[in-house]
């Protein structure tokens, strides 16, 4: 039977694969597993925090401001009586959804014009890189909180002042990509058959650009994160009451000698995140880039 | 239609590749002249073989071929229809028939794909069947190249060049194609590898007539398989004759030169052969010499006393024997001189 089957379509590459590739990836070194496992925690609680929490992270308690962690608030309150730990958790949440809008947004945006201006070429390709470079030519960090005071403060426009900062990275990244796989053997053998260029874009490019994308979005969340935080630190991103983590901070930081615990925790959360995901991202890259070749597809050496 | 029309009809080839200087006001400085000029016929079930150093244009002109390239000027004609002024709803068709194989095994499959969706992607592209339908032209497919069918759900990292090669082989045949251009479709493997996909070549022609264009750069194997051969030089084709003639009796001192460098199996004969080395790198197809193209580097030429011809007068393809044509003034003096003899590797 099975020696019978035949596979005439592309299919997945299916979930044994993966595992095995995992497992593969696990065993490389300890930091990957380090890495791996704080995002998957912090993943976890960011999905589930809310039934976690045993506070309402918004929950005002005038009777206990300002109290130091104990079994009660492990994390300590804050100085309106707030649970700390509830709103450190609801802040992870927060991180997160804003890390993947921000990078799907410019992945989606970036890898798209990437790719068709490495499959158009000439002036096109001309004009978009030239954007890019104009994107580039700029300190990304205080382009984004140049927009952002620009737009006015708030979560929603940190996102997107961060996502217009990090789509130029992904057209160069894809446009790269592109311009090597265009003269590869299997795209003319593609050519020859007869296959037009959105098949070639959609059948060939954009699933062997991917593995080098997904690589740079899983170095990217932690930026994404901490670029997220340190707006709202300086007061462009989330606004009060929201618990994001550079928020918290910003309102912990004048009680640092009263009250170590306030911007301590968060800042520790934030910490230990992007550490995961940075973690996470180098792992994949040094395990992708010598062999790309071998378990992940690529060209066989 | 006319039994005679041979199967391709190359004529007056030539495909320039402009460079080009500046970003906004884009101007072209210089053609490289990948190939000038090049005219050649093949029939129906015959393999023509394809030689000549990096750079000759040998694999542009089988790449213009297959439509990959848009020939400069000239025209490539399939059964009397030329490719060049075709109807674009019929082009897809008639391209069809034109298939490649190409050089590294490595490269010509999508890493991301199951072999067996890269054999069946002609299929799909061309609308052939349904999907069960096409399953099963790709295990016949499988079966032709001498693969088992079990291996079309295997990714290309899992097979060996030999394999892939057969792989890219049967994409090739996926649309029942008349003319094949082999692309250093060999040069790439092991030599025991090379014997049976060599094998396989012939096989496939003879069951399913097949006319090949076989590009490579190794004399030896091109003269195994090849009915014709045909000798490149700097986007000219510089000589064209059957291959027992060719290796025989070459009769371009371009050709003596190519044939002195190919080692010979008997030491005997290897031992009193003279190489002939030709001085320089072949010049830039940017800017050919004038005249006959390989004057600067002719050994010939030298001997003769450098005539001015030469360098002033183009050569054109003549034919000498039957069926032999070659591009030099001086053709004559080669044939059956002690050079020949030597290069090939005959007694005195």
């Amino acid at each position: 039977m099975i020696a019978e089957q035949v596979a005439a379509e592309p299919e997945t590459t299916g979930g044994r694969r993966a595992l095995r590739a995992t497992r593969r990836f696990l065993g490389v070194s300890w930091l990957n597993v380090l890495g791996a496992a704080i995002v998957v925690l912090v993943l976890f609680l960011a999905v589930l925090g809310r039934g976690i929490a045993p506070h309402d992270p918004n929950e005002l308690d005038l009777a206990a401001t300002l109290q130091g962690p104990a079994a009660a608030h492990w994390f300590g309150t804050d100085n309106l009586g707030r649970d700390l730990f509830s709103r450190v958790l609801a802040g992870a949440r927060i991180s997160i959804e804003v890390a993947v809008i921000i990078l799907f947004l410019s992945v989606a945006f970036g890898t798209l014009l990437g790719i068709v201006s490495g499959l158009v070429g000439g002036l096109v390709d001309e004009i978009i890189m030239r954007i890019t470079d104009l994107f580039l030519a700029f300190p990304a960090f205080i382009l984004a909180a140049a927009i952002a005071a620009t737009l006015g403060p708030s979560l929603n426009h940190t996102v997107l002042a961060l996502a217009v900062v990090f789509w130029p990275w992904y057209t160069r990244l894809a446009r790269g990509q592109v311009l090597s796989l265009r003269e590869r053997e299997f795209v003319l053998a593609a050519r020859v058959a007869g296959a037009g260029t959105m098949r070639i874009a959609t059948g060939h490019l954009v699933r062997n650009v991917l593995p080098i994308i997904i690589v740079q979005v899983s170095l990217d969340v932690g930026y994404a994160i901490l670029a997220t935080s340190a707006l709202s630190f300086l007061g462009l991103g989330a606004q009060p009451p929201t618990p994001e983590w550079g928020a918290i901070i910003t309102d912990g930081r004048s009680y640092i000698q009263t009250a170590w615990w306030f911007p301590t925790f968060p800042g520790l959360a934030l910490a230990v995140t992007v550490l995961g995901f940075n973690l996470l991202g180098d792992g994949l890259r040094d395990w992708i880039d010598p062999r790309l070749r071998g378990s992940l597809g690529g060209v066989e050496g | 239609m006319n039994a005679r029309v041979p199967l391709l009809s190359i004529d007056d080839l030539r495909v320039h590749f402009p460079i080009t200087k500046g970003v906004v006001l884009r101007r072209t400085v210089g053609q490289v002249q990948a190939v000038d000029g090049v005219s050649l016929e093949l029939s129906e079930g015959e393999t023509v073989g394809l030689v000549g150093e990096s750079g000759s244009g040998k694999t542009t002109l089988g790449r213009a071929v297959v439509g990959l390239y848009r020939p400069t000027s000239g025209s490539i004609a399939f059964r009397g229809t030329d490719l060049g002024t075709i109807r674009s709803e019929d082009a897809k068709g008639v391209r069809a028939q034109l298939q490649m194989v190409f050089q590294d095994p490595f490269a010509s499959l999508d890493p991301r794909w199951p072999i067996g969706a890269s054999i069946g992607e002609p299929l799909r592209i061309h609308g052939v069947g349904n999907r069960r339908e096409r399953r099963t032209r790709v295990g016949e497919l499988l079966d032709v190249v001498g693969l088992p069918r079990r291996m079309a759900g295997r990714f290309p990292h899992e097979l060996s060049g030999g394999q892939r090669q057969r792989v890219g082989l049967a994409r090739a045949l996926a649309l029942r194609p008349a003319l094949i251009v082999a692309d250093e479709a060999v040069s790439a493997l092991d030599v025991s590898v090379q014997a049976q996909i060599i094998n396989l070549l012939q096989r496939l022609q003879r069951e399913f007539g097949l006319t090949y264009l076989f590009i490579a750069h190794d004399l030896a194997v091109v003269h195994h398989i090849s009915d014709r051969v045909a000798v490149m030089y700097l986007g000219r084709l510089v000589e064209l004759a059957s291959g027992s003639d060719l290796y025989g009796k070459p009769l371009h001192p371009y050709t003596v030169s190519l044939l002195s460098a190919n080692p010979v199996p008997d030491p005997a004969v290897e031992a009193r052969r003279q190489r002939i080395v030709l001085p320089g790198d072949p010049p830039n197809p940017a800017s050919p010499p004038g005249g006959c193209r390989f004057h600067t580097r002719c050994w010939l030429r030298e001997r003769l006393g450098s005539p001015e011809r030469c360098a002033s007068e183009d050569p054109p393809l003549r034919g000498l024997a039957s069926g032999h044509t070659v591009a030099c003034h001086f053709a004559e003096e080669v044939a059956d001189s002690p050079v020949q003899r030597h290069a090939v590797g005959a007694g005195d």
